[in-house]
């Protein structure tokens, strides 16, 4: 589903420019997508801009199921976060802090104490929609961007699982992905762009994974002339004793198991989503 | 195979583009026979720029039934953010109930010009 580089911009980066053969067309596009989801897992989220629907709180944080001791929240000074614990009271909850980073836009917010994760008999119906600017707001640095991803309700958010249901844009549009966010606005194709606003990073660190990866699929391919070169075993007898490997356990030994390399860590350091305020 | 087209934002340029079989021969073309050209951006699938030959834009955008194929790019067409898209050339096989063949694909490298508009 994400779709931070293309396949273009990755055999510019691998130097496959003026010519690519069709192993390593198959091997980027083998290794492109497990590349993006390595930098999706380390920030933890999907960071293309587009539309989410999602049901919170994810947990109870009075101590339900799930969330048998205690949360995170930040302390008042905003450098460290504090521990709380189940007596906490329910109406201690004005912030609601999305999976997705950067907000854009929250276009449908509704609270509805029965709506069972939206399973229930009509869950949210049109009476238990909130108004942006008097019922909630966004903690937007700049007009549609939210980089904390923080949504604050003039009264609490309730702590029953499944009963606010949110419908938001979020994430980076192409052209700040790329670094080259000429206007601020929605373009001609409906993405958020701010003039200042780069992700190009993210897009680097992929990049770099899948450039890391290309060379160890390089150094392991089977050679046309010679058959394969030299590589790690794949199996072993020795009388009654013998093992083979496969699985995730060979793709590791033998390279093909694609990890975040430290310098593309690095990269996408920044941009991590840490959630201290999510309920 | 690979085709790379390297323009510039916002400019008029023309370029020639071959079809050519396994071997690297020109193909050719036979009456009714249409080549087309895709430029999209794969990270949102969003197509650019789709020309089938003797289908010009609006703009002037065009190509030509011919192998090699001219491809016109106009600069009111091709006036979007630097960077590097996706381009795929395609054959429409008359004789063969119009299908459409995949001829070559690569890189259309946009890049930026000083007033980075259309003048």
């Amino acid at each position: 589903m994400p779709q931070i580089a293309s396949e273009a911009e990755a055999r510019v980066a691998l130097g496959l420019t003026s010519a690519i053969t069709d192993d390593e067309r198959a091997a980027i596009n083998l290794f492109l997508p497990a590349a993006e989801k390595a930098v999706v897992d380390f920030i933890g989220y999907d960071p293309v801009q587009r539309e989410h629907t999602r049901y919170f709180p994810r947990t109870d944080p009075s101590g339900g199921i799930g969330f048998p001791d205690s949360g995170w929240d930040v302390h008042s000074s905003g450098r460290s976060a504090i521990r709380y614990y189940p007596t906490r009271a329910s109406g201690m909850f004005p912030t609601l802090q999305l999976d997705v980073l950067p907000v854009r836009a929250v276009s449908d917010l509704r609270v509805d104490y029965d709506a069972r994760h939206g399973q229930q008999t009509n869950a949210f119906a049109a009476t238990t929609k909130r108004t942006p600017g008097q019922d909630y707001w966004t903690e937007d640095e700049a007009p549609n961007y939210c980089p904390s991803g923080c949504v604050f309700s003039r009264s609490t958010w309730p702590i029953e699982p499944g009963t606010v249901r949110v419908t938001f844009t979020a994430g980076y549009s192409p052209d700040e992905m790329n670094g080259r966010v000429e206007t601020t606005g929605v373009d001609s194709d409906g993405y958020y762009n701010r003039v200042g606003v780069s992700a190009n990073p993210l897009k680097r660190a992929v990049l770099l994974t899948l450039t890391t990866q290309m060379q160890k699929w390089a150094a392991l391919r089977k050679s046309e002339t010679t058959g394969f070169v030299p590589g790690p075993k794949q199996s072993e007898r020795l009388g009654d004793y013998q093992y083979s490997l496969g699985g995730d356990g060979g793709k590791a030994i033998a390279g093909l198991v694609v990890e975040l390399p430290a310098p593309a860590a690095e990269l996408a350091e920044p941009f991590r989503h840490f959630g201290l305020y999510r309920l | 195979m690979t085709v790379n087209i390297t323009h510039y934002q916002g400019r008029t340029c023309e370029y020639d583009l071959t079809i050519a079989d396994a071997n690297g021969d020109a193909i050719t073309l036979y009456a009714g026979d249409k080549v087309r050209l895709k430029i999209w951006r794969q990270q949102d699938g969003k197509l650019l720029l789709d020309l089938a030959s003797g289908s010009p834009t609006t703009n002037g955008s065009s190509l030509t039934a011919a192998n090699p194929t001219r491809f016109k790019g106009v600069q009111n067409d091709i006036n979007w953010t630097p960077g590097i898209y996706d381009l795929e050339l395609l054959l429409v096989d008359a004789s063969d109930s119009s299908r459409v063949r995949h001829a070559d694909s690569g890189l259309f490298i946009l890049h930026d010009t000083p007033a980075g508009g259309l003048t």
